[in-house]
């Protein structure tokens, strides 16, 4: 199913749960009544056919277009991206975390079982941390800094020399699989972990992990296929500029 | 366990997508799925490096001239078998069991399934080499300390990996701390 704009949001949400992971990206709040996806994004001020990309990837993993979503302002992808990692730091890792801490065994000798778990997701918090630090303190600020460079045809001198020795192809080189360790706590909880008293919230903790590696390798994907490109497209275009003397230096 | 990589070229909507549908079952293959552009075709194919291509009969011309058949290994697909292809599907006839079958024996055929290791729970030596890894030693110092070659260590590590498919040195430890292979003071 393709998720259109006159669509009831309500419905589509009922529909698949996972739209309403988008949603929570624009920090739109519940109580929908019958207002239609296209209602909902003009009160929030969204821009409807972003959500709806957005929307479709999340609903249905061979719905990437990438070249409908690389028609969006580089502006626009990064602001989500940033309300992405909040909701990463801010609610899913705690969650987890949380849930990590309730665990339980009758005896002494398997507790040390919730320390290690404790500290390797505590590992995995700190890579993940860095990551996003790195983006949002480096490479997001580069990022956005192209698409005014090219939209008024002015750059600065440093910037357009930093931008010939840091490209955002070097960026996409180096981004770093943050799903490894994730990958391996899963595994370590099927297969390798005795079960707890209160086993049950292994399940509750699985089924969250597996859930926030969909996200974030949707949001991977948003990085490396439509972020990066665009960005790649601008340098370009910024070195055409310039060998044309088309390009203001301040 | 490494996942076979398999490339659909197909222009058809509803073909592809039932493909992919039915490829979804099959654990052992990761797919991608391009449309057939006779520009970019051979790019395309060299940048997804596919180790399975399934075709139709026009991208099977296509790649005949191109004398690229002979080097990638091929099912194809179409509603009569012309060419006698050793891995056809006839997308009129063939039935959900059918296709599933085929693509197994094409697998069991051409590739060796990593995931069947005999013994999966490891030998003393590499219950060993887990407890220096986990303790954070390099591979230089695990082969120190056990009087072998780095290039030993690097192999049994790598049919660690294999046997736990574990990935990471962290959750290496984790490991050994859980199956008591370390103590959790050993590690800082
Ligand atoms: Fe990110
Ligand atoms: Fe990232």
């Amino acid at each position: 199913m393709i998720i259109t704009k006159d669509y009831k949001m309500g419905d589509a949400i009922l529909h698949d749960p996972k739209i309403l992971t988008v949603l929570t990206r624009f920090n739109v709040k519940l109580g929908f009544g019958d207002e239609t996806i296209e209602q909902i994004c003009v009160k929030n001020n969204i821009n409807v056919d972003f959500f709806l990309e957005l929307a479709n990837t999340f609903h249905d993993e061979n719905y990437f277009t990438e070249n409908k979503l690389k028609s969006f302002s580089l502006q626009l992808i990064v602001s989500y991206l940033i309300n992405s990692h909040k909701i990463y730091v801010g609610n899913k890792i705690p969650e987890i975390e949380e849930l990590i801490n309730t665990l339980k065994y009758d005896n002494e000798q398997d507790a040390k079982n919730i320390i290690v778990l404790k500290k390797f997701f505590s590992g995995y918090k700190d890579e993940l941390i860095n990551h996003i630090k790195h983006e949002e303190l480096n490479v997001y600020p580069y990022i956005l800094e192209l698409e005014i460079g090219l939209k008024n045809k002015k750059v600065s001198e440093t910037f357009f020399e930093r931008m010939l020795v840091y490209s955002a192809s070097d960026y996409r080189d180096e981004h770093s699989d943050v799903e490894l360790k994730l990958f391996d706590l899963k595994n370590i909880i099927i297969k390798y972990l005795p079960p707890p008293i209160n086993f049950e919230k292994c399940n509750v903790i699985l089924n969250k992990l597996f859930k926030l590696d969909e996200d974030l390798k949707n949001h991977s994907k948003l990085e490396e296929r439509i972020l990066v490109p665009n960005a790649i497209k601008i340098e370009a275009e910024l070195k055409k500029l310039k060998s044309e003397n088309k390009i203001d230096f301040i | 366990m490494n996942k076979i990589k398999v490339l659909i070229i197909n222009n058809s909507y509803v073909i592809s997508s039932g493909l992919q549908n039915i490829l979804n079952e099959i654990a052992e293959i990761t797919y991608s799925n391009i449309e057939f552009n006779e520009k970019n075709l051979l790019n395309d194919v060299a940048k997804f490096n596919p180790e399975l291509l399934i075709i139709n009969e026009l991208v099977f011309k296509f790649l005949k001239l191109e004398k690229q058949t002979t080097t990638n290994l091929l099912i194809v697909i179409g509603d009569e078998n012309k060419e006698s292809h050793k891995y056809f599907i006839n997308t009129l006839n063939d039935n959900k069991s059918t296709v599933i079958s085929l693509i197994r024996k094409c697998i069991t055929e051409n590739f060796e399934k990593p995931t069947k290791i005999k013994n999966e729970s490891l030998s003393s030596r590499e219950n060993e080499i887990i407890k220096y890894v986990a303790i954070g030693f390099t591979n230089q110092e695990i082969a120190d300390k056990l009087f072998i070659s780095k290039y030993t260590v690097i192999t049994h590590r790598k049919n660690i990996t294999n046997k736990l498919n574990i990935k990471t040195v962290s959750g290496l430890t984790v490991y050994a701390i859980l199956n008591n292979i370390i103590d959790i003071n050993d590690v800082n």
